[in-house]
């Protein structure tokens, strides 16, 4: 995996899991969303294209053999959703 | 879930978590430091320094090996094996067993000429601590098979208790939280986000853990361990043939650069460590070592072969690459703030019914969890103050890793909690703030600004740190309280 | 203790029952491989993988079920129908 492929790959899989993010309660009352009737729409479209932005850093990924490349992606969307949730926790503490 | 199967589940949980968490604490941490044991050997040995990172192996330096192997033989040693050069270890090694740890002379790769290294168990150490616990064979092992049972149960019983909340959840850290509150959300956090990676890493070392602790028992047959012990004492083992030529044809036949090579039964093995590829299947080309005759290679292994390995390999991380090794390790010292973070808030959730086993579980954390940190750092400074030709520097060292570890215990159950706790995080943060400045006294010019040492000493500068923010954290909980 | 207070008798029933479930494993385990001689280097390894992902479930299951006796009696059901099924084969 090259450099730019896991640059790529990582940006990728952060930005999945800020979509996600942005599909959870108590992060879109953090930033002062309100619930509308379309709220529940807002949420599956979220989910799903979290979901497929994933699956597009998982193809990025997958440049030499499979199951390494799919150990990484798993282990970085572990780590990014660590490191958004201590970003979530200082914007918090910014709004206080 | 009805709420008497819940409270049932929670039981389980706490209370296996209470047992077994110290141990898993020590071995998810020994274990994630394992995953750098070669490097940690490097680092302990700062003369390696000087040998560059690419180093070829020469013929000559191959020749010398051989001549020492011969002579370890003439003098009735036990079997060595070779360890030859790659990126994580350029030197060339001869090695033996002798009752406690691999020890033998390392050599130049392109030279030949020896080393003159300091002897010490290395990353080894934290690699035997991990699946003995430095407790004898076979019990150790048999001890961490049960704590690996126990902790999977544990896993699996706190995902169901938290199944309901994993996704709303998912992102949710308070720091800015009561106490309680914070370590909740931390060995939650910790615990979801690497859900797939706890599972893994629990599944793949019940596996390895597998034959002491899943035994087969066999009624009319001799145990099948004893049945493939190979014959003992073949009288040289020592190869005649070049070892030069044998090199050479398994690079040709394997297509990659052997890793080690192996000596017994009149046979000598070189074997190559398939990189990137999660298989601790390892390709080992088989030769005579009398006659240098080439006689066999590994047979290519069933899909089900093959998907065992790879369950090994994700767990041993041999052949694993460095963005996955470090990655890795992030899942490790993720699992290991989850047991952590567990243990502490057992404590902090009790405060206000304060029993018996609560004032113990306080003072055995602060021993266990805060005195392994301080034995682990220490063992780096011991590496670099005993000096580096003493005969016995290398037990020295694990007796005062153990040394340390038992004062930490001692100050636990004796001073005042917050007292003892004031003393080791002092102490954690100064060994770990000062092993960057021992290190840049004592290791040659040559290692200061290679990678190797500013990693080992910036994550050691920052477990110091860290332990010196707990300190702020405590003084903070004090007025608070 | 809460709301939900249960004996400890019942949690020592529960206990009891995990560990008949690891040992129906063993025995189980045991019993298969000595059905397979001609195997047994492909089926220990198979055997072992399978009773590592199967025991948790089996500790916790004695944790699931309502009624301790029930755990009891299913341990200690598997454990013995394993022991026999061994002893058939010796």
């Amino acid at each position: 995996m090259t450099d730019t492929v896991l640059c790529l790959t990582e940006a990728t899989i952060f930005a999945s899991c800020l979509i996600w993010a942005c599909s959870l309660t108590f992060v879109r009352n953090k930033f002062g969303l309100q619930a509308t009737p379309t709220t529940k729409k807002q949420i599956i479209v979220l989910r799903l294209l979290a979901l497929v932005v994933f699956g597009r850093a998982v193809k990025i990924s997958l440049a030499n053999s499979a199951i390494p490349d799919i150990a990484i992606c798993i282990m970085l969307l572990s780590i990014n959703s660590i490191i958004i949730a201590l970003l979530l926790c200082f914007i918090e503490k910014k709004r206080s | 879930m009805t709420p008497a199967r819940r409270a049932r589940l929670a039981w389980l949980h706490r209370w296996a978590g209470l047992v077994t968490g110290w141990a898993a604490f020590a071995i998810f941490f020994t274990g994630t430091l394992a995953l750098f044991d070669t490097e940690l050997t490097r680092w302990m040995q700062p003369e390696t320094a000087l040998i560059p990172q690419d180093s070829q192996l020469t013929s000559y330096a191959m020749d010398r090996a051989q001549q020492i192997l011969l002579e370890n033989d003439h003098a009735g040693a036990p079997p060595s094996f070779l360890l030859l050069p790659e990126p994580r270890d350029p030197t060339l090694r001869v090695l033996h067993y002798d009752g406690h740890s691999f020890v033998g002379p390392t050599l130049d790769p392109q030279t030949g000429q020896t080393i003159p290294v300091r002897q010490t168990e290395g990353g080894n150490f934290f690699f035997h601590f991990h699946y003995t616990l430095r407790i004898p064979s076979p019990w150790g092992e048999r001890l961490v098979a049960c704590i690996a049972f126990a902790f999977a149960a544990i896993v699996f019983s706190g995902v169901l208790l938290h199944l309901k909340r994993l996704m709303p959840d998912y992102f949710t850290l308070r720091l800015k939280a009561s106490m309680a509150r914070s370590l909740l959300d931390i060995h939650v956090l910790t615990g979801s986000t690497m859900l797939p990676f706890h599972i893994m890493i629990t599944w793949t070392g019940l596996i390895l853990t597998a034959e002491n602790a899943l035994p087969v028992i066999q009624l009319d047959q001799p145990s099948l361990a004893q049945a493939d012990i190979a014959p003992q004492g073949t009288p040289h083992w020592a190869p005649q043939a070049s070892l030069n030529l044998m090199l050479q044809q398994t690079r040709t036949r394997l297509g990659i650069a052997p890793s080690y090579v192996l000596f017994d039964d009149g046979k000598t093995t070189l074997s190559a460590i398939r990189q990137n590829s999660l298989n601790s299947n390892d390709l080992s080309a088989t030769f005579d070592s009398q006659s240098g005759e080439f006689l066999s290679k590994t047979k290519d292994a069933s899909q089900i072969e093959d998907a065992f390995y790879i369950l090994n390999g994700l767990h041993l991380a041999r052949s694993m690459g460095p963005l996955l090794r470090w990655l890795w390790f992030g899942g490790g010292l993720a699992s290991t703030i989850m047991v952590g973070s567990g243990l502490i808030y057992y404590t902090a959730r009790q405060k206000k019914q304060p029993a018996y086993t609560f004032h113990l579980a306080q003072r055995l954390n602060i021993a266990l969890i805060g005195g392994l940190v301080t034995a682990c750092l220490s063992i780096f400074v011991f590496n670099r103050l005993i000096p580096a030709f003493w005969a016995a520097r290398s037990t020295l060292e694990v007796t005062g890793f153990f040394g340390i570890w038992a004062v930490c215990l001692l100050l636990a159950m004796t001073l005042p909690v917050n007292r003892s706790w004031r003393i080791i995080a002092g102490t954690t943060g100064m060994l770990g703030l000062a092993i960057p400045a021992i290190d840049g006294c004592t290791a040659p010019l040559a290692a200061w600004g290679t990678p190797l040492h500013l990693s080992v000493n910036s994550l050691c500068a920052l477990t110091g740190l860290t332990a010196i923010g707990s300190l702020r954290i405590l003084s903070g909980q004090a007025r608070h309280d | 203790m809460g709301l939900y207070v249960t004996r400890p008798q019942a949690y020592t029933c529960r206990i009891a029952s995990a560990l008949l479930v690891w040992l129906a494993l063993v025995l189980w385990g045991s019993a298969i491989v000595a059905f397979f001689p001609a195997f047994s280097q492909a089926v220990i390894p198979g055997y072992r993988v399978m009773a590592s992902a199967l025991a948790p479930l089996g500790m916790i299951w004695a944790f699931w079920v309502t009624h301790p006796g029930y755990a009891l009696l299913g341990g200690g059901g598997l454990a013995l129908s394993g022991g026999l099924v061994l002893a058939m084969q010796a």
